[in-house]
């Protein structure tokens, strides 16, 4: 059975512009020791999907409709308040995108790594003070003793970042949600962060959710990927076959739009249009405004997740031809 | 040789009080020839921005020159500053900042004309605002609107339309892409590719996207702590960098290849980015770089061509490819 | 390829649309709603007055602290009489449009001049800037009533003098927030867009500062109507404000102090009125606040949970 299993999932936001579908029907599953990549660029619901799952999603405006998010075996949308509190940071942790808004400013860092341990009542061997310094040490914070008494302020962006995952990781949680970690970091540091991840899922058998909108950082570490669009789910591979063989327009037209850093190619090709506004979708598919392959079909119906090979699931009435 | 469309010979951008200043731009010199791209890259706090600033004269150079058509930006005012405006002009990274969300489209887009009577008169706006859009790959029609009834990629072309306004010679664009959505940033950069065909645009492209810099610039600079370290044409830097920070911001790019995944030989670099306020005696990167020795504390290494490949020139005592992180 | 998050549409109906989600934000909020047709009213009212609609407003010895709710009498005197037997209910009127009139007066007043000093002191800074704020500082160092009091007294009692006053008061207020937003905008990228074209700080000023501080100035301007309808009130209370025989609604509290036993409703009808109209104006600077905030609008359409 899998670890964390999302299913049809339908989140909406109530704007001026009117009732906002920002999940429209997602369902994911993710397996231990497993990275999944949720990929998508803004607006497609990625974040959304991690706020769903850590009962962040503010409401009002906002509140879950419909769908089912069930981890190890209980289904968190019906745990009391408290459980799913207690679930949330001790179990699932997630890592934030903007680690310098999500660290307490007045307080040193160590403290706030202890403060996981006292939230969730846990005793450590050796002591909590110990145990943080292990994790700075771990994470690769030179002189943790120093350091564990300074403030958040005083750390750079990168290091401030690793702390963060520090704190997700601290009490050995079984699934980790990762929203957009590398994408405010330059790319000396990213490559720090990424290569710090990929250490934490070769020590634990942890699940992580890893959501991003770069298809560089989804090849250096996701196992599988799901793409996103508009609020659904279109494409999920391997990431091998993502990167070999995409089947959705939309994934393929993402790939194709990247320059590269090992060929010349005198035009890009772009994805042609923008994002859908979220308040008035196309009809029937809502990627047909934009996809080179869009038929009468497409503005009528809705494409769901068809099963089209062992783990891969494509959304779309005429994916493309395998390679 | 023709004269170089800009010329920047040492200049250098302080800020803070003369005893201890910030040192976000030292004593940097480059050239970039007519209808030319010169790529910049470099991580936050590389000063990028300031020289990007300086060049624009959005604030005053502490030092040294910038010479657009053999006339100093950086020593000029009033009328002479004026007419200097309309030939270099700046595409800004956040298109959701950069335009006044209370003006209308052809209000922005005019402004230019406004501000410089006797480029276009009044009469013709709404003609050449029609025809400025569409160049940009927008409609007659969006002119009635404002920008926060377009998306991200189309604010961008309406601050590339707004640039363009005065017929420019040089577009500084400032990290034109980097706010946009990744399917929307290929259209963007295909746009500046075409305008700058079309126009014989010179370009100065800051990003740290690297991908995006390659597919661009014909020339690139890499910069560190205020300084240029590295520079020339980009096969060179690309392929045969000869910099530890060069070679080290290569590797460091991911590649969208899982099959590459730990065969690619991978440079972290330790620690942080020292304070500019009190840089590193020498070279300013040896606090970071695994080849520092004694020479790097003691002797600033020069900008000059170190190794065999084409153009290429590096300030580095211990310049040396290594073919290992060659990102071609 | 160039689809838009909006259809498009001609000028006109998107000027009708915004009406409609004007209208739709109101409804959406029944306090304010209530705020508005309160207003309304009190409008109504004045403008019925100033078209001498109303009627009879002579001294009469007979109706003298008529009582209120004297259905038998003419509807003028529904609210009862005052002490010389004049209707309540007119006297109440024509006091607001002085308590309203004085209070718009003033929050004009204030509006203008704190903003653009505000503005000046922050994009100009130096000695100017530095002068405004130490002026603004010693203003807020004085507890207002005190400087009202002080200039009241010292210039006598006017309505002129009471504008001036209470605006020179409040003034501070705006000149704070008009910096502090300019300090903000000032430092927006469309500005610095602007000076890249060549423009000048009165171009800067007039087209991109103003009008992007205009919102928050305003807002501020609506919650202080209510605060300067107390505060005039106050003054008229104490004798330094509206003098008799013009009238407001502070003034009418005062008048009416001295009956409070025998008659109860001189003082209290003044007293509501000020009460529900400084409310008023209250809620709707409330709603008109969240109008001009896009990311709160939802509050306005949210569904009911």
């Amino acid at each position: 059975m899998a670890l964390l299993e999302v299913n049809d999932l339908r989140v909406s936001f109530d704007t001026a512009a009117g009732r906002i579908l920002a999940l429209n029907g997602v369902s994911f599953s993710l397996n231990r020791g497993e990275v999944l990549a949720l990929l998508g660029e803004s607006g497609s619901g990625k974040s959304v999907t991690a706020s769903a799952i850590m009962d962040l999603v503010p409401n009002p405006p906002g509140a879950i409709d419909h769908g089912s998010i069930r981890f190890d075996g209980s289904e968190l949308l019906q745990l009391p308040r408290q459980e799913r509190r207690d679930l949330c940071g001790d179990r699932i942790a997630l890592i934030f995108q903007d680690a310098l808004a999500a660290l307490n400013p007045v307080y040193p860092v160590g403290w706030q790594i202890a403060e996981m341990f006292r939230i969730h009542g846990r005793t450590v061997q050796g002591g909590v003070e110990k145990a943080v310094i292990d994790l700075l040490t771990a994470i690769g914070i030179p002189d943790p003793e120093r350091r564990a008494k300074q403030y958040p302020h005083e750390f750079s962006g990168g290091m401030r970042q690793r702390i963060m995952i520090a704190m997700a990781v601290a009490l050995e949680p079984d699934v980790i949600i990762a929203d957009e970690p590398t994408t405010a970091l330059d790319v000396t540091i990213q490559a720090q962060v990424v290569d710090l991840l990929n250490a934490i899922r070769k020590r634990s058998d942890a699940g992580m959710i890893f959501i991003t909108h770069d298809l560089g950082v989804v090849a250096e570490l996701a196992d599988r990927v799901a793409v996103m669009y508009a609020g659904r789910i279109v494409e999920t591979a391997s990431v091998f076959e993502l990167f070999d063989d995409a089947r959705h327009p939309y994934s393929v037209g993402l790939l194709a739009s990247q320059p590269r850093m090992d060929t010349d190619e005198d035009e890009l090709v772009p994805i042609p249009g923008s994002a859908p506004n979220p308040a008035a979708l196309p009809s029937g598919c809502a990627f047909r405004t934009r996809c080179p392959r869009a038929e009468k079909l497409c503005a009528e119906v809705v494409p769901h997740l068809e099963t089209v090979g062992p783990g891969r699931q494509v959304a779309c009435h005429f994916p493309v031809s395998p390679a | 040789m023709t004269e170089p469309l800009l010329k920047v010979q040492n200049l250098s951008r302080h800020f803070g009080g003369t005893s201890t200043p910030v040192r976000a731009v030292d004593d940097v010199s480059f050239e970039i020839a007519r209808g030319e791209t010169l790529g910049l890259v470099g991580e936050s706090g590389c000063g990028k921005t300031s020289l990007v600033r300086t060049l624009l004269k959005l604030g005053p150079a502490t030092g040294g020159s910038a010479l657009i058509d053999g006339v100093d930006i950086t020593r000029s005012g009033g009328r002479q500053l004026h007419e200097l405006r309309r030939r270099m002009q700046v595409v800004f990274q956040d298109p959701y900042q950069s335009l006044n969300p209370r003006m209308r489209v052809d209000r922005l887009i005019s402004e230019p004309w406004a501000l410089h009577p006797g480029t276009v008169p009044k009469s013709l706006w709404r003609a050449e605002t029609v025809k400025l859009l569409e160049s940009v790959g927008l409609r007659a029609e969006h002119a009635e609107r404002y920008p926060s009834e377009f998306s991200g990629g189309q604010r961008q072309r309406l601050g590339i339309a707004r640039a363009l306004a005065l017929n420019p010679t040089l577009l500084v664009c400032d990290e034109p892409v980097s706010a946009l959505d990744v399917s929307v940033q290929a259209q963007v950069v295909n746009l500046l590719s075409r305008l700058r065909r079309e126009r014989n645009l010179a370009m100065l492209f800051v990003a740290h996207d690297l991908a995006v810099v390659r597919h661009i610039s014909d020339r690139v600079m890499v910069m560190y702590l205020g300084k240029i370290i590295e520079t020339g044409p980009k096969h060179s830097i690309f392929s045969a960098p000869a910099h530890p920070y060069t070679q080290a911001l290569l590797s460091a790019v991911p590649t969208p290849d899982p099959r590459l995944r730990g065969k690619r030989k991978r440079i972290v670099l330790q620690g942080d980015l020292p304070s500019p306020v009190n840089p590193p005696s020498g070279c300013r990167f040896r606090t970071r770089c695994w080849k520092a020795t004694s020479i790097c504390a003691e002797q600033e290494p020069a900008l000059t061509a170190r190794t065999s490949a084409h153009g290429l020139l590096t300030a580095c005592h211990h310049a040396e490819a290594d073919p290992a992180v060659a990102g071609e | 390829m160039t689809d838009a998050p909006a259809e498009l549409l001609p000028a006109r109906e998107r000027r009708g649309r915004r009406i409609l989600w004007l209208v739709r934000a109101l409804a959406g909020d029944p306090m304010a709603v209530a705020a508005a047709i309160w207003l309304l009213i009190v409008v109504l009212a004045i403008l019925a007055d100033s078209l001498s609609l109303l009627g009879d407003n002579r001294i009469s010895l007979k109706a003298r602290n008529l009582p209120p709710f004297d259905f038998s009498q003419s509807w003028t005197l529904w609210l009862g009489a005052d002490a010389l037997g004049r209707p309540l209910l007119v006297r109440l009127i024509q006091a607001a449009s002085t308590t309203i009139g004085i209070a718009l007066m003033t929050v004009l007043t204030s509006l203008i001049g704190g903003t653009l000093l505000g503005v000046i002191a922050a994009y100009f800074g130096g000695i100017a800037g530095n002068i405004i704020m130490r002026i603004c500082d010693i203003i807020l160092g004085f507890p207002t009533l005190l400087v009202a009091l002080f200039g009241l007294y010292l210039f006598g009692p006017s309505v002129s003098n009471l504008v001036i006053v209470l605006a020179v008061t409040r003034m501070p207020a705006y000149i704070r927030v008009a910096r502090a937003e300019t300090l903000e905008v000032r430092e927006r990228l469309f500005v610095d867009a602007a000076r890249v074209f060549g423009g000048g700080p009165v171009w800067i000023l007039r087209n991109h500062i103003l009008p992007s501080v205009a919102p928050t100035m305003l807002t501020l301007a609506s919650v202080n109507l209510a605060m300067v309808m107390l505060f005039e009130s106050g003054l008229s209370y104490l004798g330094l404000g509206i003098q008799p025989p013009a009238v407001s609604w502070g003034l009418m509290v005062a008048q009416g102090q001295g009956y409070l036993s025998s008659a109860w409703w001189l003082g209290f009808f003044p007293g509501l009125a000020v009460m529900f109209t400084t409310m008023s104006f209250n809620l709707l600077a409330n709603w008109f606040r969240i109008v001009n905030d896009p990311s709160q609008h939802w509050r306005l359409v949210s569904r009911r949970r």
